[in-house]
Protein backbone atom coordinates (compact mmCIF):
# COMPACT_ATOMS: atom_id res chain seq x y z
CA UNK A 1 0.00 0.00 0.00
CA UNK A 2 1.49 3.10 -0.78
CA UNK A 3 1.56 5.62 2.13
CA UNK A 4 2.10 8.63 -0.23
CA UNK A 5 -1.10 8.43 -1.90
CA UNK A 6 -2.88 9.83 0.08
CA UNK A 7 -0.91 13.19 -0.28
CA UNK A 8 -2.73 15.83 1.87
CA UNK A 9 -2.95 18.09 -0.59
CA UNK A 10 -3.91 16.16 -4.01
CA UNK A 11 -7.28 16.47 -5.19
CA UNK A 12 -6.29 13.41 -7.41
CA UNK A 13 -8.06 10.34 -6.78
CA UNK A 14 -5.68 7.61 -8.24
CA UNK A 15 -5.28 6.29 -11.29
CA UNK A 16 -8.48 3.89 -10.57
CA UNK A 17 -12.31 4.04 -9.21
CA UNK A 18 -11.40 0.56 -7.32
CA UNK A 19 -8.55 2.76 -5.26
CA UNK A 20 -9.86 2.10 -1.55
CA UNK A 21 -8.33 5.91 -0.74
CA UNK A 22 -11.68 7.03 -3.02
CA UNK A 23 -13.52 6.22 0.13
CA UNK A 24 -11.89 9.18 2.17
CA UNK A 25 -14.80 11.08 0.99
CA UNK A 26 -17.79 8.64 2.00
CA UNK A 27 -15.99 7.72 5.28
CA UNK A 28 -15.49 11.47 6.35
CA UNK A 29 -19.42 12.36 6.01
CA UNK A 30 -20.01 8.36 7.14
CA UNK A 31 -21.73 7.37 4.04
CA UNK A 32 -19.91 3.97 4.13
CA UNK A 33 -21.49 1.07 4.72
CA UNK A 34 -19.54 -1.86 7.26
CA UNK A 35 -17.42 -3.47 4.33
CA UNK A 36 -16.27 -0.41 3.00
CA UNK A 37 -15.60 0.86 7.01
CA UNK A 38 -13.69 -1.70 7.22
CA UNK A 39 -11.99 -1.77 3.85
CA UNK A 40 -10.59 1.73 4.49
CA UNK A 41 -10.09 1.54 8.02
CA UNK A 42 -7.27 -1.46 7.12
CA UNK A 43 -6.71 1.27 4.55
CA UNK A 44 -6.21 4.07 7.26
CA UNK A 45 -3.69 1.94 9.43
CA UNK A 46 -0.90 1.91 6.50
CA UNK A 47 -1.85 5.42 5.38
CA UNK A 48 -1.43 8.14 8.05
CA UNK A 49 -1.92 10.51 5.00
CA UNK A 50 -5.32 9.24 4.76
CA UNK A 51 -6.08 10.34 8.34
CA UNK A 52 -4.67 13.60 7.50
CA UNK A 53 -7.23 13.99 4.60
CA UNK A 54 -10.25 12.27 6.64
CA UNK A 55 -9.65 14.54 9.31
CA UNK A 56 -9.47 17.37 7.04
CA UNK A 57 -12.79 16.99 5.10
CA UNK A 58 -14.72 16.49 8.82
CA UNK A 59 -13.60 19.99 9.20
CA UNK A 60 -14.97 20.96 5.83
CA UNK A 61 -18.16 18.63 6.45
CA UNK A 62 -18.95 20.90 9.97
CA UNK A 63 -18.92 24.40 8.10
CA UNK A 64 -21.30 22.45 5.62
CA UNK A 65 -23.45 22.11 9.35
CA UNK A 66 -22.83 25.49 10.04
CA UNK A 67 -23.94 27.05 6.73
CA UNK A 68 -28.17 25.18 7.82
CA UNK A 69 -28.02 26.76 11.06
CA UNK A 70 -31.42 27.48 11.69
CA UNK A 71 -33.00 29.48 14.90
CA UNK A 72 -33.51 26.63 17.36
CA UNK A 73 -37.01 26.40 19.35
CA UNK A 74 -36.69 28.85 22.09
CA UNK A 75 -38.30 26.32 24.73
CA UNK A 76 -35.59 24.05 23.58
CA UNK A 77 -32.88 26.21 25.82
CA UNK A 78 -34.82 25.49 28.64
CA UNK A 79 -35.83 21.46 28.17
CA UNK A 80 -31.91 21.31 27.77
CA UNK A 81 -30.49 23.29 30.91
CA UNK A 82 -32.84 20.95 33.09
CA UNK A 83 -31.52 17.95 31.73
CA UNK A 84 -28.30 18.87 31.90
CA UNK A 85 -28.60 19.45 35.52
CA UNK A 86 -29.66 15.89 36.55
CA UNK A 87 -27.40 14.53 33.90
CA UNK A 88 -24.01 13.22 35.31
CA UNK A 89 -21.38 13.76 33.23
CA UNK A 90 -18.39 11.09 31.97
CA UNK A 91 -15.18 10.88 33.38
CA UNK A 92 -12.00 11.66 30.90
CA UNK A 93 -10.42 8.80 29.44
CA UNK A 94 -7.60 7.73 31.70
CA UNK A 95 -5.55 6.19 28.66
CA UNK A 96 -1.34 6.45 27.75
CA UNK A 97 -2.57 5.17 24.15
CA UNK A 98 -3.22 7.57 21.58
CA UNK A 99 -5.91 7.09 19.72
CA UNK A 100 -6.04 4.98 16.19
CA UNK A 101 -6.67 7.50 12.97
CA UNK A 102 -9.73 5.42 12.69
CA UNK A 103 -11.12 7.10 15.81
CA UNK A 104 -9.97 10.37 14.39
CA UNK A 105 -13.78 11.46 14.12
CA UNK A 106 -15.22 12.83 16.44
CA UNK A 107 -18.10 12.30 18.79
CA UNK A 108 -18.92 9.83 21.56
CA UNK A 109 -18.07 5.57 21.34
CA UNK A 110 -21.41 3.71 20.09
CA UNK A 111 -21.72 1.71 23.13
CA UNK A 112 -21.81 5.45 25.02
CA UNK A 113 -23.86 6.35 22.76
CA UNK A 114 -26.47 3.57 23.85
CA UNK A 115 -26.10 4.32 27.42
CA UNK A 116 -27.22 7.88 26.83
CA UNK A 117 -29.84 7.86 24.63
CA UNK A 118 -33.28 7.84 25.68
CA UNK A 119 -35.31 5.49 23.39
CA UNK A 120 -34.91 4.34 19.93
CA UNK A 121 -32.67 1.86 18.48
CA UNK A 122 -28.88 2.44 16.96
CA UNK A 123 -27.67 2.70 13.56
CA UNK A 124 -30.30 1.22 10.98
CA UNK A 125 -29.38 -1.59 8.51
CA UNK A 126 -26.30 -1.36 5.90
CA UNK A 127 -24.66 1.37 7.75
CA UNK A 128 -21.30 0.91 9.39
CA UNK A 129 -20.94 1.16 13.39
CA UNK A 130 -19.57 4.44 13.34
CA UNK A 131 -16.27 3.35 14.64
CA UNK A 132 -14.53 -0.47 14.91
CA UNK A 133 -11.78 -0.57 16.80
CA UNK A 134 -8.76 -1.12 15.34
CA UNK A 135 -5.91 -2.99 15.83
CA UNK A 136 -2.99 -1.95 17.88
CA UNK A 137 -0.25 -0.38 16.64
CA UNK A 138 2.95 0.58 18.59
CA UNK A 139 3.14 3.33 20.80
CA UNK A 140 5.08 5.55 19.04
CA UNK A 141 3.47 4.80 16.08
CA UNK A 142 0.21 5.88 17.37
CA UNK A 143 1.77 9.01 18.81
CA UNK A 144 3.04 9.70 15.15
CA UNK A 145 -0.46 9.14 13.69
CA UNK A 146 -2.57 10.59 15.80
CA UNK A 147 -0.07 13.81 15.29
CA UNK A 148 -0.37 13.68 11.89
CA UNK A 149 -4.30 14.15 11.87
CA UNK A 150 -3.64 16.65 14.77
CA UNK A 151 -1.68 18.65 12.13
CA UNK A 152 -4.67 18.15 9.82
CA UNK A 153 -6.70 20.15 11.62
CA UNK A 154 -4.31 22.75 11.61
CA UNK A 155 -3.86 23.38 7.97
CA UNK A 156 -8.26 23.28 7.99
CA UNK A 157 -8.15 25.55 10.98
CA UNK A 158 -9.09 28.17 8.73
CA UNK A 159 -12.50 26.57 8.76
CA UNK A 160 -12.70 26.85 12.60
CA UNK A 161 -11.47 29.56 14.59
CA UNK A 162 -9.42 31.68 12.90
CA UNK A 163 -11.10 32.79 9.62
CA UNK A 164 -10.30 32.16 5.99
CA UNK A 165 -6.28 31.60 5.24
CA UNK A 166 -4.39 32.68 3.02
CA UNK A 167 -3.62 30.35 0.21
CA UNK A 168 0.31 30.82 0.23
CA UNK A 169 0.14 29.76 4.08
CA UNK A 170 -2.40 26.77 3.65
CA UNK A 171 -0.38 25.69 0.58
CA UNK A 172 3.20 26.11 2.16
CA UNK A 173 2.16 24.37 5.29
CA UNK A 174 0.18 21.38 3.52
CA UNK A 175 3.21 20.35 1.22
CA UNK A 176 5.38 20.17 4.83
CA UNK A 177 2.87 18.53 6.08
CA UNK A 178 2.16 16.00 3.06
CA UNK A 179 6.02 15.48 3.20
CA UNK A 180 6.25 14.62 6.95
CA UNK A 181 3.13 12.26 7.28
CA UNK A 182 4.42 10.26 3.99
CA UNK A 183 7.66 9.82 6.43
CA UNK A 184 5.40 9.36 9.23
CA UNK A 185 3.47 6.47 7.75
CA UNK A 186 6.14 4.86 5.94
CA UNK A 187 6.10 1.30 8.01
CA UNK A 188 9.92 0.59 7.75
CA UNK A 189 10.52 3.73 9.58
CA UNK A 190 12.06 3.84 12.92
CA UNK A 191 9.48 5.73 15.60
CA UNK A 192 10.73 7.20 18.89
CA UNK A 193 8.72 9.11 21.26
CA UNK A 194 10.54 11.45 23.93
CA UNK A 195 9.27 13.69 26.65
CA UNK A 196 10.62 17.22 26.28
CA UNK A 197 12.23 19.40 29.29
CA UNK A 198 10.00 22.21 29.91
CA UNK A 199 6.55 19.82 28.73
CA UNK A 200 5.17 18.65 25.83
CA UNK A 201 6.66 15.52 23.53
CA UNK A 202 8.30 14.81 20.13
CA UNK A 203 7.75 12.17 17.82
CA UNK A 204 11.07 11.24 15.84
CA UNK A 205 10.74 9.31 12.54
CA UNK A 206 13.38 8.53 10.10
CA UNK A 207 13.43 6.52 7.04
CA UNK A 208 15.07 5.68 3.91
CA UNK A 209 13.61 8.26 2.56
CA UNK A 210 14.03 11.27 5.15
CA UNK A 211 13.16 12.06 8.62
CA UNK A 212 10.54 13.88 10.36
CA UNK A 213 9.97 14.86 13.80
CA UNK A 214 6.19 15.45 15.09
CA UNK A 215 5.86 18.34 17.79
CA UNK A 216 2.85 18.63 20.10
CA UNK A 217 2.40 20.66 23.57
CA UNK A 218 5.58 22.18 24.02
CA UNK A 219 6.61 25.36 25.34
CA UNK A 220 6.89 28.71 24.42
CA UNK A 221 10.73 29.09 24.08
CA UNK A 222 10.07 32.65 24.79
CA UNK A 223 10.32 36.53 23.36
CA UNK A 224 13.17 36.72 20.10
CA UNK A 225 13.60 32.32 21.03
CA UNK A 226 12.63 29.83 18.30
CA UNK A 227 13.22 25.53 18.83
CA UNK A 228 16.30 24.63 16.80
CA UNK A 229 17.09 21.03 15.25
CA UNK A 230 20.13 19.35 15.51
CA UNK A 231 21.42 15.99 14.66
CA UNK A 232 24.35 14.54 15.47
CA UNK A 233 25.86 11.83 13.13
CA UNK A 234 28.11 8.90 14.51
CA UNK A 235 31.29 9.79 15.51
CA UNK A 236 31.39 12.91 14.73
CA UNK A 237 32.02 15.54 17.92
CA UNK A 238 29.37 18.61 16.88
CA UNK A 239 26.10 19.18 16.16
CA UNK A 240 24.75 20.26 12.84
CA UNK A 241 21.91 22.70 12.42
CA UNK A 242 18.95 20.59 10.91
CA UNK A 243 16.43 23.58 10.81
CA UNK A 244 14.41 26.24 12.67
CA UNK A 245 11.02 25.15 14.01
CA UNK A 246 8.23 27.71 15.55
CA UNK A 247 9.27 31.09 17.50
CA UNK A 248 7.11 32.04 20.19
CA UNK A 249 3.60 30.31 20.79
CA UNK A 250 3.38 28.97 17.63
CA UNK A 251 5.77 26.22 19.23
CA UNK A 252 3.34 25.10 21.73
CA UNK A 253 1.05 24.29 19.10
CA UNK A 254 1.42 21.16 16.93
CA UNK A 255 4.09 21.08 14.35
CA UNK A 256 6.34 19.36 12.33
CA UNK A 257 9.35 19.60 10.18
CA UNK A 258 11.81 17.94 7.62
CA UNK A 259 15.09 16.76 9.60
CA UNK A 260 16.73 17.30 6.84
CA UNK A 261 20.28 14.90 6.54
CA UNK A 262 19.19 12.93 9.49
CA UNK A 263 19.91 9.09 9.04
CA UNK A 264 19.14 6.15 10.89
CA UNK A 265 21.62 5.66 13.05
CA UNK A 266 21.96 9.91 13.67
CA UNK A 267 21.13 11.56 17.08
CA UNK A 268 18.33 14.14 17.29
CA UNK A 269 18.17 17.58 19.75
CA UNK A 270 16.15 20.56 19.80
CA UNK A 271 17.59 23.21 21.80
CA UNK A 272 15.74 26.85 22.65
CA UNK A 273 18.34 29.32 20.80
CA UNK A 274 18.36 33.52 19.58
CA UNK A 275 15.84 34.17 16.71
CA UNK A 276 17.40 33.13 13.51
CA UNK A 277 19.32 30.05 14.99
CA UNK A 278 22.76 29.42 15.64
CA UNK A 279 25.86 27.77 14.40
CA UNK A 280 26.09 25.62 17.60
CA UNK A 281 23.41 24.64 20.27
CA UNK A 282 23.94 27.06 22.89
CA UNK A 283 21.64 26.07 25.47
CA UNK A 284 21.41 22.66 26.80
CA UNK A 285 19.32 20.74 24.56
CA UNK A 286 15.46 20.31 25.68
CA UNK A 287 15.40 16.88 24.04
CA UNK A 288 17.33 13.96 23.06
CA UNK A 289 16.44 11.34 21.00
CA UNK A 290 19.00 8.83 19.93
CA UNK A 291 17.83 6.66 16.81
CA UNK B 1 -2.43 14.03 24.04
CA UNK B 2 -2.57 16.74 26.68
CA UNK B 3 -6.30 17.21 26.78
CA UNK B 4 -6.45 20.53 29.19
CA UNK B 5 -7.31 24.18 28.29
CA UNK B 6 -3.96 24.90 27.02
CA UNK B 7 -4.56 23.43 23.29
CA UNK B 8 -7.39 26.27 22.43
CA UNK B 9 -7.50 28.88 19.90
CA UNK B 10 -3.41 27.67 19.90
CA UNK B 11 -3.94 24.50 18.54
CA UNK B 12 -5.33 25.40 15.43
CA UNK B 13 -2.41 28.06 14.21
CA UNK B 14 -1.46 27.10 10.65
CA UNK B 15 2.00 25.35 10.32
CA UNK B 16 4.22 28.06 9.58
CA UNK B 17 2.42 30.99 9.64
CA UNK B 18 3.85 32.03 12.90
CA UNK B 19 0.82 34.04 13.83
CA UNK B 20 -1.69 33.87 17.07
CA UNK B 21 -5.16 34.83 16.65
CA UNK B 22 -6.13 37.41 19.28
CA UNK B 23 -9.72 36.24 20.13
CA UNK B 24 -11.03 38.55 22.69
CA UNK B 25 -14.08 35.51 23.87
CA UNK B 26 -12.43 31.92 24.82
CA UNK B 27 -12.95 29.16 21.76
CA UNK B 28 -15.66 26.75 21.73
CA UNK B 29 -12.53 24.52 22.33
CA UNK B 30 -11.59 26.32 25.20
CA UNK B 31 -15.25 26.40 26.90
CA UNK B 32 -15.64 22.64 26.11
CA UNK B 33 -12.54 21.92 28.79
CA UNK B 34 -14.30 23.77 31.21
CA UNK B 35 -17.95 22.31 30.35
CA UNK B 36 -15.65 19.10 31.10
CA UNK B 37 -15.50 20.69 34.42
CA UNK B 38 -19.02 20.81 35.06
CA UNK B 39 -19.21 24.59 34.50
CA UNK B 40 -22.57 25.39 33.92
CA UNK B 41 -21.80 28.66 32.74
CA UNK B 42 -19.50 27.57 30.09
CA UNK B 43 -22.42 25.34 28.87
CA UNK B 44 -24.44 27.93 28.06
CA UNK B 45 -22.19 29.95 25.55
CA UNK B 46 -21.61 26.84 24.04
CA UNK B 47 -25.29 25.97 23.70
CA UNK B 48 -24.90 29.65 22.23
CA UNK B 49 -23.02 29.23 19.37
CA UNK B 50 -24.01 25.49 18.70
CA UNK B 51 -27.89 25.22 18.78
CA UNK B 52 -28.61 26.93 16.13
CA UNK B 53 -26.28 24.79 13.58
CA UNK B 54 -27.21 21.65 15.55
CA UNK B 55 -31.00 22.25 15.15
CA UNK B 56 -30.64 23.46 11.41
CA UNK B 57 -28.42 20.04 10.31
CA UNK B 58 -30.51 17.82 12.35
CA UNK B 59 -33.35 19.37 10.45
CA UNK B 60 -32.44 18.99 7.55
CA UNK B 61 -31.96 15.16 7.77
CA UNK B 62 -34.75 14.30 9.92
CA UNK B 63 -37.30 16.85 8.25
CA UNK B 64 -39.79 16.59 10.98
CA UNK B 65 -39.53 19.78 13.25
CA UNK B 66 -40.87 17.93 16.44
CA UNK B 67 -38.66 15.00 15.99
CA UNK B 68 -35.70 17.57 15.30
CA UNK B 69 -36.10 19.46 18.44
CA UNK B 70 -35.88 15.74 19.86
CA UNK B 71 -32.90 14.78 18.52
CA UNK B 72 -30.61 18.23 18.68
CA UNK B 73 -31.73 18.21 22.34
CA UNK B 74 -30.28 14.74 22.87
CA UNK B 75 -27.16 16.09 21.18
CA UNK B 76 -27.13 19.29 23.52
CA UNK B 77 -27.19 16.83 26.33
CA UNK B 78 -24.84 14.58 25.14
CA UNK B 79 -22.21 17.68 24.82
CA UNK B 80 -22.09 18.02 28.37
CA UNK B 81 -22.30 14.58 29.53
CA UNK B 82 -19.20 13.75 27.17
CA UNK B 83 -16.97 16.98 27.06
CA UNK B 84 -14.72 15.28 28.89
CA UNK B 85 -13.94 13.21 25.95
CA UNK B 86 -13.34 15.87 23.53
CA UNK B 87 -9.54 16.25 22.10
CA UNK B 88 -9.14 19.15 20.51
CA UNK B 89 -5.98 17.20 19.00
CA UNK B 90 -8.28 15.41 16.71
CA UNK B 91 -10.36 17.97 15.57
CA UNK B 92 -12.44 21.30 16.00
CA UNK B 93 -15.12 21.35 18.49
CA UNK B 94 -17.64 22.27 16.04
CA UNK B 95 -16.95 19.14 14.03
CA UNK B 96 -16.90 17.15 16.80
CA UNK B 97 -20.56 18.01 17.93
CA UNK B 98 -22.08 18.57 14.20
CA UNK B 99 -20.32 14.99 13.51
CA UNK B 100 -22.60 13.68 16.49
CA UNK B 101 -26.07 15.72 15.42
CA UNK B 102 -25.70 14.01 11.83
CA UNK B 103 -24.99 10.70 13.70
CA UNK B 104 -27.86 11.30 15.58
CA UNK B 105 -30.39 12.59 13.00
CA UNK B 106 -29.08 9.84 10.67
CA UNK B 107 -30.02 7.54 13.00
CA UNK B 108 -33.67 8.76 14.18
CA UNK B 109 -34.19 9.36 10.43
CA UNK B 110 -33.19 4.98 10.29
CA UNK B 111 -35.25 3.86 13.10
CA UNK B 112 -38.12 5.76 12.28
CA UNK B 113 -38.68 4.58 8.43
CA UNK B 114 -37.52 1.70 6.86
CA UNK B 115 -35.12 2.72 4.54
CA UNK B 116 -37.22 1.68 1.38
CA UNK B 117 -39.78 3.86 1.72
CA UNK B 118 -37.07 6.67 2.72
CA UNK B 119 -36.11 6.28 -1.12
CA UNK B 120 -39.11 6.17 -2.46
CA UNK B 121 -39.90 9.32 -0.90
CA UNK B 122 -37.38 11.38 -1.59
CA UNK B 123 -36.97 10.08 -5.51
CA UNK B 124 -41.05 11.23 -5.28
CA UNK B 125 -39.64 14.65 -3.80
CA UNK B 126 -36.82 17.05 -5.44
CA UNK B 127 -33.27 15.09 -5.03
CA UNK B 128 -30.96 18.62 -4.46
CA UNK B 129 -30.95 20.66 -0.95
CA UNK B 130 -32.73 24.06 -1.27
CA UNK B 131 -29.97 26.35 -0.40
CA UNK B 132 -31.96 29.32 -1.33
CA UNK B 133 -34.91 28.44 0.97
CA UNK B 134 -32.42 27.79 3.68
CA UNK B 135 -30.27 30.76 3.21
CA UNK B 136 -33.34 33.00 4.41
CA UNK B 137 -33.20 31.34 7.84
CA UNK B 138 -30.33 32.70 8.94
CA UNK B 139 -28.74 35.80 7.03
CA UNK B 140 -25.75 37.64 7.28
CA UNK B 141 -23.12 34.72 7.72
CA UNK B 142 -20.28 34.80 6.19
CA UNK B 143 -19.87 30.66 5.71
CA UNK B 144 -23.34 30.52 4.51
CA UNK B 145 -22.05 32.68 1.30
CA UNK B 146 -18.78 30.71 1.73
CA UNK B 147 -20.44 27.56 1.07
CA UNK B 148 -22.40 28.25 -1.33
CA UNK B 149 -20.40 30.41 -3.72
CA UNK B 150 -18.09 27.20 -2.71
CA UNK B 151 -20.67 24.65 -3.62
CA UNK B 152 -21.30 26.26 -6.78
CA UNK B 153 -17.97 25.32 -7.74
CA UNK B 154 -19.04 21.84 -7.98
CA UNK B 155 -19.89 19.82 -10.74
CA UNK B 156 -23.35 19.16 -10.36
CA UNK B 157 -22.51 15.02 -9.84
CA UNK B 158 -19.79 16.33 -7.26
CA UNK B 159 -22.80 18.72 -5.53
CA UNK B 160 -25.58 16.12 -5.70
CA UNK B 161 -23.54 13.63 -4.27
CA UNK B 162 -22.37 15.96 -1.47
CA UNK B 163 -25.37 17.70 -0.61
CA UNK B 164 -27.48 13.91 -0.27
CA UNK B 165 -24.93 12.23 1.33
CA UNK B 166 -24.37 15.52 3.92
CA UNK B 167 -27.77 16.83 4.48
CA UNK B 168 -29.82 13.71 3.49
CA UNK B 169 -27.35 11.14 4.84
CA UNK B 170 -27.73 8.53 2.28
CA UNK B 171 -24.98 6.25 2.23
CA UNK B 172 -22.62 6.50 -0.82
CA UNK B 173 -24.55 3.37 -2.32
CA UNK B 174 -27.93 4.87 -2.21
CA UNK B 175 -26.68 8.44 -3.69
CA UNK B 176 -25.54 6.17 -6.24
CA UNK B 177 -28.61 4.11 -6.81
CA UNK B 178 -30.86 7.87 -6.62
CA UNK B 179 -28.63 9.49 -8.76
CA UNK B 180 -28.65 6.38 -11.64
CA UNK B 181 -24.95 6.54 -11.14
CA UNK B 182 -21.78 3.40 -10.86
CA UNK B 183 -21.24 3.48 -7.03
CA UNK B 184 -17.64 4.18 -8.33
CA UNK B 185 -18.08 7.43 -9.99
CA UNK B 186 -20.33 8.41 -6.47
CA UNK B 187 -17.06 7.52 -4.56
CA UNK B 188 -14.71 9.73 -6.68
CA UNK B 189 -17.52 12.46 -6.88
CA UNK B 190 -17.84 12.83 -3.25
CA UNK B 191 -14.26 12.80 -2.31
CA UNK B 192 -13.35 15.18 -5.58
CA UNK B 193 -16.11 17.46 -4.10
CA UNK B 194 -15.48 17.78 -0.56
CA UNK B 195 -11.23 18.01 -1.48
CA UNK B 196 -12.25 21.00 -3.86
CA UNK B 197 -14.72 22.71 -0.92
CA UNK B 198 -12.03 22.50 1.47
CA UNK B 199 -9.86 24.22 -0.81
CA UNK B 200 -12.04 26.88 -2.10
CA UNK B 201 -13.31 27.35 2.01
CA UNK B 202 -9.77 27.23 2.94
CA UNK B 203 -7.98 29.54 1.09
CA UNK B 204 -10.29 32.70 0.39
CA UNK B 205 -9.66 35.17 2.00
Amino acid sequence: MNAINGSAGNGSAGNGSADVHTLAGGYALDALDANEVAAFEAHLRECAACAVEVAGLRETAAVLGFAVATPAPSAMRARVMAQIARTPQLPPEISSEPQLPAEVSPGPQPRERDESKESGPTAGEGRAPHRIPGRRRSSALNRAFALAAALAVLLTGGLGALGWQRAHTAEEARQQLAQAVSIASDPSAQRQTASVTGGGQVVVVVSDGGAAVLADGLADPGDGKIYQLWINHPGEQNMRSAGLGPAGQAASSNWARLVEGMKPGDAFALSIEPEGGSQAPTTDPVVLVNT
Amino acid sequence: MPDDAARGPRGIVPLGSGVTPQEPEASTEELLALVARGDGEAFEKVYQRLADPVFGLVLQVVRDRAQSEEVAQEVLVEIWRSASRFDAGLGSARAWVLTMARRRAIDRVRAVQAASDRERRVVESSHTVEFDEVAEAVEGKLERRQVRRCLQTLTDVQRESVSLAFYRGYTQKEVAGLLGLPLGTVKTRLRDGLIRLRDCMGVTA
